[in-house]
């Protein structure tokens, strides 16, 4: 027979009979699970100082359409499970407004090469946000968008760079892969002979870039 | 006074206070109930949080934080609660919400960042040279670029175009391109930052 390890009641005391020798022990574990769960994410009720202050907040992951209750004058944040991604905090604005999701993916620190210098961030709302530099190849064409997991293209910014002012390359977008989209197709500007884009007679300038991006 | 875990003891009084004890236990874990695992759950989780619903915070609107704390908070903007962060040792406090944002994959978007500062991307197709883009919501903008793409070139095309933003006032500018007028034609992509 297993033993359930004692829980916070309610219903302490039981009634208005009991003694404390009845109902002092059902009071300690009360106090004592007041305590040790106020402690979490708390600075505990022990504490000289502070106490009531958060020391860290863990968000313990809300069913999709839990029905978030945010009145006028309150804002809630709370952490859901986003598909293809992991648990996300979200924003819900006052009177039940506009939802949405706060974070994005995980941040990490993309594989350079010579051509690129990457790296992304998020903005609030679902959207990527590609940046670094590019750095003049002959070969080289391709801005690399990983981690593919882009749907939508949003907007992209293109500063060339260097002691020489260059016109921005030129720019098409290549068709998704698996439904993502893996990067974008430069081409140096100047004048061209007639005929398909690619591959490019020219090397591309060095470029800050930054392209933002659905996902 | 702080709070002590260990009491009542067997050695106290007789329990006099039925009603009113039973009634701060049930406040407390009803209370605790909201925004947190409740006291009486798992007791790996309990104590965490569920969700955060963050009130306007009444006085002072900044809270004091030493050089240990840093506070996240809620202050009304305009009546509208902003989430706020206000560093240690009561640094500037910095807005970290904006009222809105409209992120859908259409042609048109925005999000923000802290600040708050605005931030507009799309895309036009088909653009034309003096094309006036009025962004929204309006604001100031700080920042704006403009980058063709997708060109498709009429046969002989010898030149490529570039674009640029002009006019830059309030939530407005223009968009110059030298599109050639041989039936060049390209989309725009825009990128900018409101205050």
């Amino acid at each position: 027979m297993s033993i359930q390890p004692p829980t916070y009641n309610s219903n302490v005391p039981q009634n208005p009979q009991e003694t404390l020798d009845d109902s002092g022990r059902e009071f300690q574990i009360n106090f004592s699970k007041l305590n040790d769960n106020f402690s979490k994410n708390h600075v505990p009720l022990t504490s000289s100082s502070i106490q009531g202050n958060h020391t860290i907040i863990e968000l313990v992951e809300q069913p999709p359409n839990s029905g978030i209750q945010t009145d006028l004058g309150e804002i809630s944040i709370y952490a859901q499970n986003v598909i293809d991604q992991t648990d996300q905090i979200f924003l819900e604005y006052q009177g039940n407004g506009q939802e949405f999701q706060y974070t994005n993916y995980q941040l990490y620190k993309p594989e350079n090469n010579d051509f690129q210098e990457k790296y992304f961030t998020f903005l609030p709302g679902r959207i990527l946000l590609y940046f670094g530099v590019i750095r003049p190849t002959k070969d080289a064409h391709l801005l690399d968008l990983s981690p593919y997991i882009s749907r939508n293209i949003m907007s992209i910014s293109l500063c060339p760079v260097g002691i020489t002012p260059f016109l921005k390359p030129n720019i098409s977008i290549p068709e998704k892969q698996n439904g993502f989209y893996h990067g974008i197709t430069l081409e140096a500007s100047f004048s061209r002979s007639p005929g398909p884009i690619t591959p490019p007679n020219r090397t591309i300038p060095s470029c800050f870039y930054m392209v933002m991006a659905n996902v | 006074m702080s709070f002590n875990p260990n009491i009542p003891t067997t050695a106290d009084k007789i329990l006099q206070s039925f009603g009113q004890l039973r009634a701060n236990f049930r406040a407390i874990s009803n209370s605790f109930a909201d925004n947190h695992i409740p006291l009486n759950q798992n007791d790996t989780i309990a104590g965490r949080h569920s969700v955060l619903t963050m009130r306007v915070k009444s006085s002072p609107v900044d809270p004091v934080t030493n050089n240990t704390q840093i506070a996240i908070y809620n202050k009304l903007i305009s009546t509208i609660p902003e989430l706020f962060f206000r560093p240690s040792s009561n640094g500037t406090p910095i807005q970290l919400t904006y009222p809105s944002l409209k992120t859908d994959s259409s042609a048109t978007q925005y999000s923000f960042v802290a600040g708050p500062f605005i931030i507009y991307g799309g895309i036009i197709p088909n653009v034309g040279t003096g094309l006036n883009v009025n962004l929204s919501p309006g604001t100031n903008l700080r920042s704006v670029d403009v980058v063709l793409a997708n060109f498709k070139f009429p046969p002989g095309t010898a030149s490529i175009p570039v674009a640029s933003a002009t006019n830059i006032s309030g939530n407005s500018f223009d968009i110059v391109t030298f599109l050639q007028p041989d039936g060049s034609q390209a989309d725009a992509y825009y990128f900018a930052m409101g205050q």
